[in-house]
């Protein structure tokens, strides 16, 4: 199976502060990556190296077969981007700004107006002619996400995707990202609702004070914690167990 | 009454904390008020003295039993209603309906009215300082016109009275203004109209101040016109008579003032607020949508320009190099002689040049500020770093050429001059190319971090800026007196003319290009904004 992701030995420091500490990870071509942790484990900041929007300290990423430190246009061409919070020009209509896209990514008119007239049906998104500034959270997040998702790129990221969105949109994107998967991208996705990674990833990886700490397929997760809900095994990885929880609870 | 005290108290608190945000130390909400008490009486005081000139002589001129002085004090009252009504309408609109924080206040047990008239008085001192400068008219006015204490004191009760009327009319039409347009669209219409009241004021100062009082005709002709204003059912009308103690004025001001701030505090206590929705239900799918795709490098040229037209602080900067030659011309109309047009039109196009170059650092700075503020997600697409702020450079530097170019064709067209305008902006283009870059520099290396689009710059940035914007605004001028045909020093010889006005200033160009480039390419381009 093609690896689309090679991550080895990847690093980030700020000043003195090590946000991620030498972490090692594949993905496979029409794989579901599940990429979990507690808040400041280094999540984002692993995204944002892979994504080419920060320079790691030291490591090496290699996505679609190119080294994204000396290829980053030809691999950011490839790869899709949904950040956790969508900031995107105020003063562009939703419109405007897919043309935008479609055009830095030199898209096919005819194939990008029935890409995106499908995702306007399927995100119910009627807003297209508004100016962004006017949205809510949960309309950026589409925009963002149609803006993404036209493009079909081969390797998708996604920070808290889900966040936002109806329960309608958020079912619809879980059976998107299946059926990428299933035409052979990659998909790559940290998420705090561990339902979303217990359903959907194929493999998940737990980070925590910027290491991985446990990956695998869930059932490998199971038989290596013991415990069954992914849940219990999060807090259990991360030091937090459920008689913890109760007893802040309780002194709450 | 607390909570009104509270919210108003942490606003200040909120206001006094920006310092601190942009990690200097905190200035104390005393010092703001010196502040601006220093800024009012800089501006009040030559404003107090020309008025008084004016009123002394406009006194004495009477035009169907109403002084042309008295005019002129109903004209300031009608300017100023008109000015107040068409910046604080879509101010509250934004301010108190479309408020990002309105949603926080409204789940706190505090009354409606509260959170209006709280978020009311925010904007009242944001907006109303232009209101301030009545003040020192009215002082000339009641100094010339020799009025008693008392009656002083009830024309500035009756201004205080003149001014609820004028809040509670914008509050009123901003409820409405707030029920069918959106935020962005509300913001674009607060700039379309202080422009038009920026474009409208300055043109009645510049006319006003270039009468001649002693002109007898001119200033009758002015009264005769002004006449018409003094209409019995207007606001302005009722002042006037009011601070003569008339009861046709008196009445009719406290009565309307107290019908309607009784209207706008009732309707404030009916849950308009939280009736409010900020994205109005969109419209119905609309299928068959035309997209249009460019190169990625004109995508982004397209974009940019939009952004520009868009952004009311850049729009600002673009106004003025085509506002200022008409002031120019207006005097050298007044001044009704050929060669006073003439010296007026080329004045315009030099005054032109130098606010074009003045302003270009800053309009690409608020540019380059508007990625910065989208920041990551530009990183994710396939293109050049450099790409996004070379393409605003280019697009701030053909905006201000292109403004103006039309200026001056249009001027031109009716006073002559054409030659001269066209080889005067050809000449600026690669001084405000030059200056544009450094705007691009001078964002990266000088963010401000927390002020947005229309303060990009740090202090240190600003100035720079200013130095810079300033040395480019003196070469552009100088190349276009040379051809102008103007001397500054009419006893050099032609040499000396050419290389202090042309030679030196153009070797001074490469050089500043030169220095610009130099400190462009020593800048982190992987992470251009990244503050360390």
């Amino acid at each position: 199976m093609t690896q689309l992701v090679k991550v080895s030995n990847l690093k980030k420091n700020f000043g003195t502060f090590t946000a991620v500490k030498s972490i090692s990870f594949n993905i496979n071509s029409g794989e579901i990556y599940g990429f979990l942790g507690p808040n400041g484990a280094g999540k984002t900041t692993t995204i944002k190296m892979l994504t080419g929007i920060l320079v790691p300290t030291s490591g090496k990423i290699e996505i679609c077969g190119l080294d994204l430190l000396t290829h980053p246009l030809e691999v950011k061409s490839q790869i899709g981007v949904v950040p956790d919070e969508p900031k995107l020009y105020e003063n562009l209509t939703g419109q405007e700004f897919l043309e935008f896209v479609g055009s830095i990514f030199l898209m096919d008119k005819d194939e990008m107006k029935k890409r995106i007239e499908e995702l306007c049906d399927a995100f119910e998104i009627n807003f297209l002619e508004k100016f962004i500034g006017d949205y809510s959270h949960g309309m950026k997040q589409k925009l963002m996400l149609t803006s993404v998702l036209m493009r079909k790129p081969k390797v998708i990221f996604l920070d808290e995707a889900t966040v936002g969105l109806d329960a309608k949109s958020a079912k619809i994107l879980k059976m998107l990202l299946k059926k990428y998967a299933n035409e052979g991208s990659s998909i790559f996705m940290t998420t705090h609702v561990l339902e979303i990674a217990e359903k959907m990833c194929d493999r998940i990886g737990i980070i925590n004070a910027g290491e991985i700490i446990a990956e695998g397929t869930l059932s490998d997760l199971r038989n290596e914690s013991g415990k069954q809900s992914l849940e219990d095994i999060f807090l259990q990885l991360t030091g937090s167990t459920d008689e913890e929880v109760k007893e802040i609870i309780q002194n709450l | 009454m607390n909570k009104l005290t509270l919210l108003i108290r942490y606003k200040l608190k909120m206001w006094s904390n920006i310092p601190l945000r942009r990690g200097r130390r905190k200035i104390p909400l005393p010092f703001y008020i010196l502040m601006l008490a220093g800024v009012f009486i800089a501006i009040s005081v030559p404003l107090y003295l020309f008025t008084l000139d004016l009123f002394q002589n406009y006194s004495k001129i009477i035009f169907n039993g109403i002084s042309l002085a008295d005019l002129f004090v109903e004209i300031s009252m009608i300017g100023i209603f008109v000015l107040v009504l068409v910046t604080d309408t879509p101010a509250i609109a934004l301010n108190v309906f479309m408020s990002e924080d309105v949603d926080f206040l409204l789940s706190l047990p505090i009354s409606q009215s509260t959170i209006f008239i709280s978020k009311n008085l925010e904007t009242i001192i944001q907006g109303g300082f232009p209101a301030l400068f009545v003040i020192p008219i009215l002082i000339s006015y009641a100094n010339a016109t020799m009025m008693p204490w008392y009656m002083i004191t009830v024309m500035f009760l009756m201004y205080i009275i003149y001014f609820v009327i004028v809040n509670s009319i914008s509050s009123i039409i901003a409820l409405g203004v707030s029920k069918f347009a959106s935020r962005s669209g509300t913001q674009r219409f607060m700039v379309f109209t202080s422009l038009i009241v920026y474009v409208l004021s300055i043109l009645l100062m510049s006319t006003v101040s270039s009468l001649n009082p002693n002109d007898k005709n001119i200033t009758e002709a002015f009264a005769s016109y002004l006449s018409t204003i003094n209409l019995p059912f207007l606001p302005s009308t009722w002042f006037i008579n009011a601070i003569k103690l008339r009861i046709d004025g008196l009445l009719p001001l406290i009565i309307t003032a107290t019908i309607l701030a009784f209207v706008t505090y009732r309707i404030s206590s009916s849950g308009i607020l939280s009736g409010y929705s900020k994205m109005k239900s969109a419209t119905k799918h609309i299928r068959m949508r035309n997209y249009n795709l460019k190169s990625p490098e004109q995508a982004f040229v397209s974009k940019d320009l939009k952004l520009m037209r868009r952004e009311p602080s850049i729009l600002f900067l673009l106004i003025y190099p085509a506002i200022f030659p008409l002031f120019l011309l207006i005097g050298g109309v007044m001044g009704r002689g050929q060669s006073s047009i003439t010296h007026a039109l080329t004045g315009g196009i030099l005054i032109s040049i130098f606010i074009s170059s003045m302003y270009t650092v800053i309009a690409t700075a608020s540019l380059v500020s508007i990625e910065i503020k989208v920041g990551e997600f530009i990183k994710t697409l396939p293109v050049g770093n450099r790409t996004p702020l070379w393409s605003k450079a280019f697009v701030i530097t053909g905006a201000f050429a292109i403004v103006m170019m039309v200026t001056f064709s249009i001027l031109s067209a009716f006073f002559g001059g054409f030659i001269l305008s066209v080889i005067t902006v050809l000449l600026s283009i690669p001084v405000l190319l030059i200056l544009s870059f450094f705007g691009v520099y001078a964002t990266v290396k000088w963010p401000n971090s927390i002020g947005g689009v229309r303060r990009p710059l740090n202090t240190t940035g600003n100035f720079v800026s200013m130095g810079i914007g300033f040395l480019g605004a003196l070469i552009a001028t100088s190349e276009g007196l040379y051809f102008s045909g103007n001397r500054i020093f009419p006893f050099l010889s032609p040499a000396y003319q050419f290389l202090i006005f042309l030679a030196g200033p153009i070797a001074g160009e490469i050089i500043m290009a030169f220095v610009i480039f130099e400190l462009l390419s020593k800048i982190d381009w992987a992470n251009p904004y990244e503050t360390k």
